[in-house]
């Protein structure tokens, strides 16, 4: 009996300990905030603040631009959250309600191999399709080609929602003589509301955390989102650990915010996602 | 599957006007890049001036290319920082862990995704200053244990950068794969275990012959992602954020970029994905044939 507490009592030590590892690196950035570098260097890194001002906060977001990336960012994930909810469920409902000549091809060798297709396969002609179209250091350049990706994701999510819902639902609003458009927005969209979360809190995480297709096609410092501006901040302010350490919480808080609002639903989403 | 059963109705033209949006995006805007990236990797371009056809000429030269070689091995290195360890010590501790539901761990496990969540730039920010000389955590934590000899600029060292580098990797994936693996393990029937042990097998032997077998499929998964990020963005802005791809830990994506953004050799660049590509959905490839054969057993 006494060893089997003993092996409970390690597992619990475990699992918290693994915890206390993953969350570490997020205290020691979100304690570093309330300090000054001067203080970094003569209490050292661990040492807790000893008052807790939001000083570095104001100077980061409105002396170096924060606020600016951050109206970046919103700007594009915004719509391209939006925009491939409503063309995922077009293209979901589409998917999953009727038969018609190349649908395979377009489940198969549009929606899930788009979904296949990383940012680094295309970084190269991305850019040399949006500099012939002029949208270069234009917002719209990223907005497009994350909207395209996010979309063949949510319809594969929204489209397997769809399939679990009972053939009677479309048939009684037909039989009513409700339009395909009508029955989509009216009965199917609420009913997948769960689906609609998920796959809408996965694609604003991941558009908020893009790096690599606006480094490609954003090039004026004004129009960065803000893992590129806090890229460009930690390499001018190499010296001031508290002030990195506010662009690094600045990033990282709101997708974390997501995350623990909607917890079960993101890790299933992602489960989801990566099961696919 | 139950439920909603497609039916066939007589030429209808709805279907694929609810499609036009999404199948357009991504033919435009993922697609097209995609298969043209293919085409750029045959020909030399400085990405403005004539395209000159050179055939299989970028590859060739890429066979002979040491900092390509040098971004492969790099990556080989991180594959076992980002793929290999988390995959292990995931496997043992969501083994110790999972048996038997542990009450009131579900807070302290939602804990484990949030790297998952947050940039990778700002991850490899919050580590440039961990690993830092002088003021960074580390070289704190060595004086505290009386090591202050041992420390140094751990990112800034060709010896111990490219280890930095990849741990950053192992911290951020070890999370996900002890959640993927809980949920499995929690799957496998309980009698099977209770089985095992009745016939006296011990735990390692639990391990080996029922754990293992049956998380064949989250194996796979875990394998698929972690390569991909492995090879792809996670490590491109880890890097990028805290060497800049400099003492050996440059990997390939990172090194396509420079030549096709910085160097201005567009085709060579493409070469590069091309390889890139073929290597990642091979990796793919050969994880899902894993998962796919238990499904069938």
């Amino acid at each position: 009996m006494k060893t089997k507490g003993i092996v409970l009592l390690a597992r619990y030590v475990l699992v918290v300990g693994i915890a206390l590892f993953v969350i570490l690196p997020f205290v020691l950035m979100f304690m570093a905030t309330f300090r000054e570098h001067t203080d970094i260097i003569r209490r050292g890194p661990l040492a807790l603040p000893r008052r807790f001002s939001l000083d570095n906060f104001r100077k980061v977001l409105f002396q170096h631009h924060f606020d600016r990336y951050y109206i970046n960012s919103l700007l594009i994930t915004i719509p391209v959250v939006g925009g491939s909810l409503v063309f995922a469920l077009m293209s979901a409902f589409a998917l999953s309600v009727v038969d018609f000549p190349l649908k395979r091809l377009f489940l198969l060798g549009v929606v899930s191999f788009g979904v296949m297709i990383a940012e680094v396969f295309i970084m190269i002609p991305l850019f040399q399709l949006m500099n012939s179209l002029g949208l270069v250091n234009n917002l719209l350049s990223v907005i497009l080609s994350s909207l395209a990706m996010s979309a063949c994701f949510s319809t594969l999510v929204i489209r397997s929602f769809f399939m679990g819902l009972p053939r009677e639902l479309l048939d009684s609003a037909m039989v009513d003589g409700a339009t395909f458009w009508q029955i989509l927005w009216r009965i199917y969209t609420p009913l997948a509301i769960p689906a609609i979360v998920t796959s809408g809190a996965l694609t604003a995480v991941w558009t908020w955390n893009t790096y690599i297709t606006p480094l490609v096609l954003i090039h004026d410092p004004d129009k960065i989102p803000l893992p590129l501006g806090l890229a460009l901040f930690q390499g001018q302010y190499v010296a001031n650990v508290p002030l990195i350490m506010t662009g690094a919480t600045l990033t990282a808080l709101p997708p974390i915010a997501v995350y623990l609002l909607l917890q079960p639903r993101v890790v299933l989403g992602v489960t989801q996602g990566a099961l696919k | 599957m139950f439920g909603a059963k497609p039916f066939k109705r007589k030429m209808i033209l709805w279907p694929y006007l609810f499609l036009t949006p999404t199948v357009v995006s991504t033919i435009l805007f993922v697609i097209y890049p995609f298969l043209a990236n293919f085409f750029y990797s045959t020909v030399q371009w400085d990405g403005f001036g004539p395209k000159v056809f050179v055939g299989g000429g970028n590859f060739v030269a890429l066979f002979r290319d040491e900092r390509f070689w040098s971004a492969l091995v790099t990556n080989f290195l991180y594959f076992i920082f980002v793929t290999a360890l988390p995959l292990f010590f995931g496997l043992v501790v969501a083994s110790v862990i999972a048996r038997g539901r542990l009450a009131g761990t579900r807070f302290f496990q939602s804990a484990y995704f949030i790297p998952q969540v947050v940039a990778a730039i700002a991850l490899g920010t919050i580590f440039r200053w961990i690993y830092a000389p002088l003021f960074g955590v580390l070289h704190q934590v060595f004086k505290i244990i009386g090591w202050e000899e041992m420390s140094r600029s751990w990112l800034g060292t060709p010896e111990t950068a490219t280890t930095a580098v990849g741990l950053i990797g192992t911290w951020a994936w070890l999370g996900f794969c002890i959640i993927i693996f809980v949920a499995g393990i929690q799957k496998v029937d309980q009698a099977l275990y209770e089985a095992a042990i009745l016939d006296g097998a011990n735990s390692l032997a639990q391990f080996r012959y029922i754990t293992l077998p049956d998380l064949r499929f989250e194996i796979a998964v875990v394998l698929v992602m972690t390569s991909v990020q492995c090879l792809g963005s996670f490590a491109f802005a880890i890097v990028s954020s805290t060497t800049a791809g400099a003492y050996g830990t440059r990997p390939v994506a990172l090194y396509a970029y420079q030549l096709a953004f910085v160097e201005g050799k567009v085709g060579y660049a493409s070469a590069v994905v091309v390889v890139l590509t073929i290597l990642m959905f091979a990796i793919a490839a050969a994880s899902l044939f894993l998962g796919e054969r238990r499904a069938q057993e």
